[in-house]
């Protein structure tokens, strides 16, 4: 049976800013609950135990959670330490958090530690022979098809399907089981994560770059500093084969679409869902 | 006297100051040139732009820009724009890798130095072929900086293998960049972090000004070969059905509003096309398309490429929505519709004509007539 780790972190709602689970982490555990031949799964969080945010993973459908018991600081070390012990075949995380620094850093790190392959926005996985078959998003709705030896470490961001209901009565249900850091073998504790030389302070906004032009006239120089509503051309008295040449030649212009049969042979076969 | 001597920075200081007449005698013609006829070429040709070149650079700055079919985007002039602060700040070259078929000029970029590779074989997982190669590059030039763009898929992936490599704590997210400090955006966006450079840096839009009146040296230096790792294999691209991907995803999609009524003809031109199916709220309360195809305020806020609005008048709402969108078509029998303002190719048609028309165009072009 395959051993799945997921990496869970404590989320923010976007509005009330209140603690729920992570969107991405939900997303990663869904990755994993949706397994075809029911992995074993290894649910995992650093952090307080008594958080009652990660009732919401335990709602998804787990039986167990896993939390390495560390007050704010670095875990990498007690992750990994964590995870060598574990040896899953693959590490499903989300892409970064919603708290803190927030570098989406601890994937990379924790694959570099344990020697695993990493493959950045997985949108699904399957295990495949001695590995697994993982599909990648792209920018722009592309996916891509990688073959990966196992260990396999998986970040998973947006693109992947989306978290199923957190259920109340099975939240209430499962078990939290809390391990002191201290006690992981290796591992002395946490270290502070932000080092004394960096300075922290609210978010500013930030001015909006003007594309300020060097030649032209004073009048011209000042319009092209102006908020541009209506830069566009307009057409009028078209009939509809001249006004579809004029789309189609801007869509070219613009890159948008590609004259001439499409060179992929497989895009003529639409699959749904991919 | 003395106040005005004292407001004048000095040069032991170290405040450069601009001279205000630099524009004119840099490229804008003065206007006795213009009368005589012997006006300079624009500045924009890249034959007028002041060369500069850097025989002994104390340090090297490498940025490795993410290219979009082989041409620099936005993000990436910034990023060597950022790397170009990091370097003048000590005297540096900048030292630019990019793939063997990248077309663009990396001279008036701002690259005083270039590395190229060539692709790998299919089959290689970029990535994690090129990180480990980028980190021996950056330890036999002892590059004081690596920049990356934080995107998603290209440069946040790679600049975040190279600093696990290196054992850096890179600035993520950083979206201003001087000499002493980069400020990075943290806690989803709530807080800002204020830290040095650190060596490694993955910058957003806007870190710093793109390079433009000069042109660099761009001098080619010895290739990088890359190694093929074989744990991981790349199979290729997957066909994905372009209308049915979600529309915060897509490149370019077609939007129905309530001056549509031929259904047929908006799925034929949104399938010719390859486009994803948008629509505004009136069409999804009628139940004409699913309430996950309704863009803007109370529907989805996407930024595609191209935005085809067919019959939307443009309620402030729906333009919330398409308030990213970088080219917007739009066809309406009203020419004075808040749509028509706001699109960069307005068509005053009726759209029920013009969808059909532009089906039957596309599929002709794309039989390769």
């Amino acid at each position: 049976m395959l051993d799945v780790a997921v990496l869970l972190s404590v989320g923010r709602h976007p509005a009330s800013g209140r603690a729920v689970r992570a969107e991405l982490d939900a997303r990663a555990l869904e990755l994993a609950l949706g397994l075809a031949d029911g992995a074993r799964i290894h649910a995992i969080h650093a952090g307080d135990p008594g958080e009652l945010a990660l009732r919401d993973y335990l709602g998804m459908g787990l039986a167990e959670l896993t939390v390495l018991a560390a007050r704010d600081g670095d875990v990498a070390d007690a992750l990994a330490a964590h995870l060598a012990r574990l040896r899953p075949a693959v590490v499903l995380a989300g892409s970064r958090a919603e708290r803190g620094e927030a570098s989406g850093m601890l994937p990379y790190r924790l694959a570099h530690r344990l020697g695993s392959q990493l493959i950045a926005n997985a949108v699904s996985v399957t295990p495949l022979g001695a590995g697994a078959r993982v599909i990648q998003a792209l920018p722009r709705g592309g996916r891509r098809a990688l073959q990966a030896a196992l260990p396999v470490m998986l970040t998973v961001d947006r693109a992947a399907p989306a978290a199923r209901m957190s259920a109340y009565g099975a939240a209430r249900l499962g078990r939290i089981r809390a391990i002191a850091v201290e006690s992981i073998e290796g591992v002395a504790g946490t270290v502070p994560a932000v080092p004394a030389d960096w300075r922290e302070r609210p978010a500013r906004v930030r001015p909006r770059r003007l594309r300020t032009m060097v030649q032209g006239s004073a009048s011209e120089r000042l319009r092209s500093i102006q908020p541009v509503h209506a830069s566009g051309a307009r057409l009028l008295d078209l009939d509809p084969p001249q006004a579809a040449r004029a789309i189609w030649q801007y869509l070219l212009d613009e890159g948008l679409a590609e004259a001439g049969p499409p060179s992929d042979p497989e895009s003529g076969s639409v699959r749904r869902g991919v | 006297m003395s106040r005005r001597s004292e407001r004048r920075p000095r040069r032991e200081s170290g405040v450069v100051r601009r001279d205000p007449r630099s524009e004119r005698t840099s490229g804008v013609p003065s206007a006795a040139a213009v009368r005589s006829g012997t006006a300079l070429p624009s500045p924009a040709s890249p034959a007028v732009l002041p060369q500069v070149t850097i025989e002994q650079p104390q340090a090297i700055v490498m940025a490795v820009p993410d290219l979009e079919r082989g041409r620099l985007t936005a993000l990436d002039r910034d990023l060597i724009g950022a790397a170009r602060v990091l370097a003048d700040a000590q005297r540096g070259a900048v030292l630019v890798v990019v793939p063997s078929s990248c077309a663009d000029d990396l001279g008036c970029a701002g690259a005083d130095r270039v590395v190229r590779y060539e692709a790998p074989a299919a089959g290689t997982h970029l990535a994690a072929a090129l990180a480990p190669a980028l980190v021996e590059l950056a330890q036999r030039y002892q590059a004081s900086h690596v920049l990356f763009a934080d995107t998603l898929t290209a440069g946040g992936d790679l600049g975040r293998r190279v600093a696990a490599q290196l054992d850096e704590r890179p600035a993520v997210r950083a979206i201003a960049l001087t000499a002493r400090e980069a400020v990075c955006r943290s806690d989803a966006g709530r807080r800002e972090i204020v830290r040095a450079p650190p060596r490694v840096l993955l910058v957003e839009a806007g870190c710093a000004e793109p390079v433009t009146g000069a042109r660099h040296q761009a001098g080619a230096l010895p290739e990088l070969t890359l190694g093929t790792p074989a744990a991981v294999i790349d199979l290729g691209a997957v066909a994905v059905d372009r209308s049915a991907v979600p529309l915060v995803e897509a490149e370019l999609i077609v939007s129905a509003g309530a001056g549509v009524s031929d259904w047929n003809s908006f799925h034929r031109l949104a399938a010719q096309l390859g486009a994803a199916e948008g629509a505004s709220r009136v069409v999804c309360d009628q139940g004409c398309l699913p309430r996950d195809r309704q863009i803007g305020a109370s529907g989805w806020v996407v930024e595609p490429r191209g935005y085809l609005a067919f019959g939307i008048s443009g309620a402030p709402q729906h333009l919330q929505g398409i308030a990213r969108c970088d080219r917007v078509v739009a066809v309406n029998c009203d020419p004075h519709a808040p749509m028509m303002q706001r699109a960069d190719l307005a068509i005053v048609a009726d759209a029920q004509q013009v969808m059909p028309a532009l089906a039957d165009l596309v599929e002709r072009e794309k039989r390769g007539a």
